[in-house]
């Protein structure tokens, strides 16, 4: 599992790989939070390398969602594998989510 | 396109043999199933053979069945039994359920990455191996977040594992193991252990059976929030191994091993027998047939056929296992339960099924009550014996069943009713088809033995063609008439509508009396004449009952009480027709609980009744409509499923019975 984060002006990207579950969801959780905190939070998921994500993933990043809108901005998803789109789409977290194709998508969202 | 086949594989039912079967064991894993599921169905949809996945849960007290039931994916299936019984328990009923060439069981956490399964698979479809188990242990192996305490345990159990078990599986416990059919069907048969150590005992049998087996390096995570408590588990684990010892050294493993295959005889009317019930046993039994690999031969006890007329028996063969059919008793006499045992101990079967409702062994009182206290009698001889009852004395009308004329009598004969309950719940297991059947029996009678086995559907039809032969619209009823089941006002319904200007209808009484009102619809024929509109069947053979079906524009239940979960609804259901259905407790239950719907009406209302009717009749897209829901609700569980369902029930209590 890796997990990488890098930081722009348009917004802060952290791309995952491998398995996303339990073990790396309070690394991302932290990010979150510390991202969440700078205004604008504009936060970004990449998951083009993850094959699998559990259920703490997935309220980690519902966590994180929630905790980017209270501050006035985002989260955004980018670049899901299908395993990972059909878990989005069992949970139905694909409603709750803007998931976009790309980063570049992902990013220009954010001023739409 | 992938992801295409992943939607062809949640909404389109797959034909014939699956390749290969996964189940998943799963005890309140409601947090963590939905993306085991959708991971492992994204994944295998794509290898491009057919499979099926099966969700054995073991007792949850969560949601996990509701969620997995709501994704209502068309090759998944979710087997619910009565009670928690341990992982082995829940594994050896999904192996058992399951109808693929081979076998996977993987962990509800999804710690062996499904993407692995090829490198299993490959093991059995290309090296030839029966058994091929997952494994931490073997070189190529990758164990992530593992802690170091629990590598060590590992390491001393399988030192132990080697030298006292002496299998050459390295790693006995991974949660990733697959079989061809055969093997996985034979040793889940065996296996005694239903808690966390029936891997050990399976891998343990393998060996000694002879089977091949291969262990494959896999990749597994231990996946956070594991229910296994350590200390517990090694203690479990040390246990289960002196116990496979004890069971070895006791001869159980060689005198399971020797049964190839389950003896069952089955008490019922069967074709051609016209008593009630016999269609059902028809299916039944031919999807019995195809059990090979848990029955060696089946024995059917039926009533005696009028003069003339003989019983087939069948060798095997194309057919199925081999079947004899006995005239054992006869419908109406005093002597049937003696007759019965007679016949059970001069056949000698493994195991007694009895098919049967409160009124199967005759129309007077005292012959259904004597016959009724067969299959106790059965299971006093020792015989393990499972009734199927379908219907229960607590909600049968007994004046609409012809049975009760006054209040006084139908008091006694309730309290008979409650006597003769209580002798049915003396044997092993009775089997209900109807939810509220099964929770009355438990209040009422305090019964811990009772289950619930779904009806089933009978046959794999094509989707229908909603085509209908040029002339008027049949309306048609099925059954055994006279008793609970009045044609009479149907017959009066549709004389209303005709003389009302709706299309043209003709009335098909499809079926004979019942066996309780013999004259009755001789009687009807004498009243209403046996004009162009109304036509009378009589007994319908199983290959005219497509037809007769398939020519029905609206299918009506009149009834004036109900006594069960209705075959017939069930058969509307596969050929996809419209149905008129009575305001009936029961019945209303049987339809929201199974997916059912059709037109409902005021039992012997005549008014109510045709506007019933005249609403299907004028809507050809209602008609439709209805038809398509009701197919859809009949393919719900095949009734060869169900009889996995009778066939696990019974080696359970064969096992339990080889334990004592």
């Amino acid at each position: 599992m890796a997990f990488n984060t890098r930081s722009s002006e348009d917004a802060a990207v952290a791309e995952l790989d491998g398995r996303f579950d339990a073990h790396i969801a309070p690394q991302v959780s932290a990010w979150i939070e510390e991202m969440a905190a700078r205004a604008p939070a504009r936060l970004l998921v990449n998951l083009s390398g993850v094959t699998f994500i559990d259920s703490t993933a997935l309220a980690t990043l519902v966590q994180g969602m929630k905790r980017a809108r209270q501050q006035g901005g985002d989260l955004h998803l980018c670049c899901l594998q299908q395993p990972v789109r059909i878990i989005f789409e069992l949970t139905r977290l694909d409603r709750a989510f803007d998931i976009y194709l790309s980063e570049d998508e992902a990013v220009t969202a954010f001023d739409s | 396109m992938p992801y295409g086949d992943y939607e062809t594989w949640k909404t389109t039912p797959i034909e014939g043999e699956p390749y290969l079967s996964i189940i998943i064991p799963a005890y309140n894993e409601e947090e963590r199933i939905i993306p085991t599921i959708g991971a492992i169905a994204s994944h295998v949809s794509e290898l491009g053979f057919p499979w099926e996945l099966i969700i054995s849960d073991d007792g949850s007290k969560d949601s996990t069945v509701q969620l997995v039931e709501e994704l209502g994916f068309a090759n998944l299936r979710v087997l619910k039994p009565p009670r928690n019984t341990g992982k082995g328990g829940a594994v050896r009923r999904g192996m058992l359920a399951a109808h693929g060439k081979y076998l996977l069981f993987s962990d509800a956490d999804n710690s062996t990455p499904i993407e692995e399964v090829q490198n299993v698979l490959r093991k059995l479809d290309t090296e030839g191996y029966d058994v091929a188990v997952g494994s931490r242990a073997a070189l190529g192996a990758e164990e992530a977040h593992r802690s170091p305490f629990r590598r060590f345990l590992s390491w001393g159990l399988r030192w132990i594992v080697r030298n006292i078990l002496r299998t050459g599986v390295r790693d006995t416990q991974c949660g990733f193991k697959m079989y061809t059919r055969e093997a996985g069907k034979h040793l889940h048969t065996v296996q005694t252990i239903d808690g966390f150590a029936f891997d050990l005992e399976i891998l343990y049998l393998a060996s000694k059976f002879g089977y091949r087996v291969a262990e494959v390096p896999v990749t597994w995570i231990d996946a956070p929030g594991s229910k296994v408590d350590t200390r517990k588990e090694v203690q479990r684990f040390l246990k289960s191994l002196v116990q496979i010892k004890l069971n070895d050294l006791r001869g159980m493993y060689d005198k399971v091993n020797r049964a190839p295959g389950m003896r069952v005889a089955v008490i019922t009317p069967y074709p051609p027998s016209k008593g009630t019930l016999n269609e059902y046993a028809y299916h039944f039994v031919r999807a019995l047939r195809q059990k090979r690999e848990d029955v060696s031969e089946i024995i059917i006890l039926s009533d005696e056929l009028p003069a003339g007329e003989q019983y087939a028996s069948d060798r095997g063969g194309t057919e199925g296992v081999p079947l004899r059919v006995i005239a054992a008793w006869r419908f109406g006499a005093w002597n049937n339960a003696l007759r019965i045992l007679r016949a059970i101990r001069k056949t000698k079967p493994d195991v007694v099924l009895f098919n049967i409702q409160f009124a199967s062994f005759g129309s007077g009182k005292v012959s259904a009550v004597l016959g009724l206290v067969a299959p106790g009698l059965v299971k006093m001889f020792g015989y393990p014996t499972i009734v199927l009852l379908h219907n229960i004395m607590e909600t049968v009308d007994l004046k609409s069943a012809g049975f009760a004329k006054n209040p006084l009598l139908e008091a006694i004969i309730r309290i008979f009713g409650n006597i003769v309950t209580r002798m049915l719940l003396k044997v092993d297991w009775v089997a209900l088809t109807i939810p509220k059947y099964v929770e009355i029996l438990e209040q009422k009678y305090k019964a811990n033995n009772v289950l619930l086995a779904p009806h089933g559907s009978f046959v794999e039809t094509p989707v229908p063609s909603f085509d209908l032969p040029a002339g008027p619209l049949q309306i048609m009823a099925f059954g055994k008439f006279g008793t609970y089941k009045k044609v009479e006002p149907m017959i009066e319904a549709v004389n209303l509508l005709q003389s009302n200007g709706h299309p043209p209808m003709e009335v098909v009484i499809a079926g004979t009396d019942s066996p309780n009102t013999p004259g009755y619809l001789e009687g009807v024929r004498q009243q209403y004449g046996d004009g162009t509109n109304l036509r009378f069947t009589g007994y319908v053979a199983e290959e005219d009952v497509p037809r007769i079906f398939g020519d029905a524009a609206v299918v009506v239940f009149p009834y004036t009480s109900t006594t069960g979960s209705s075959g017939v609804l069930h058969q509307a259901g596969e050929y996809g027709k419209a149905v008129v259905l009575p305001k009936i407790g029961d019945f209303a239950e049987v339809i929201s609980e199974e997916g059912y719907t059709g037109e409902f009406f005021e039992p012997e209302n005549v008014q109510s009744l045709a506007d019933a009717i005249g609403r299907l009749v004028d809507d050809p897209n209602r008609r439709r409509e209805i038809g398509t829901q009701n197919y859809i609700a009949s393919r719900g569980l095949p009734i060869g499923e169900v009889v996995d369902w009778y066939l696990l029930h019974f080696q359970e209590i064969l096992k339990s019975r080889a334990k004592r």
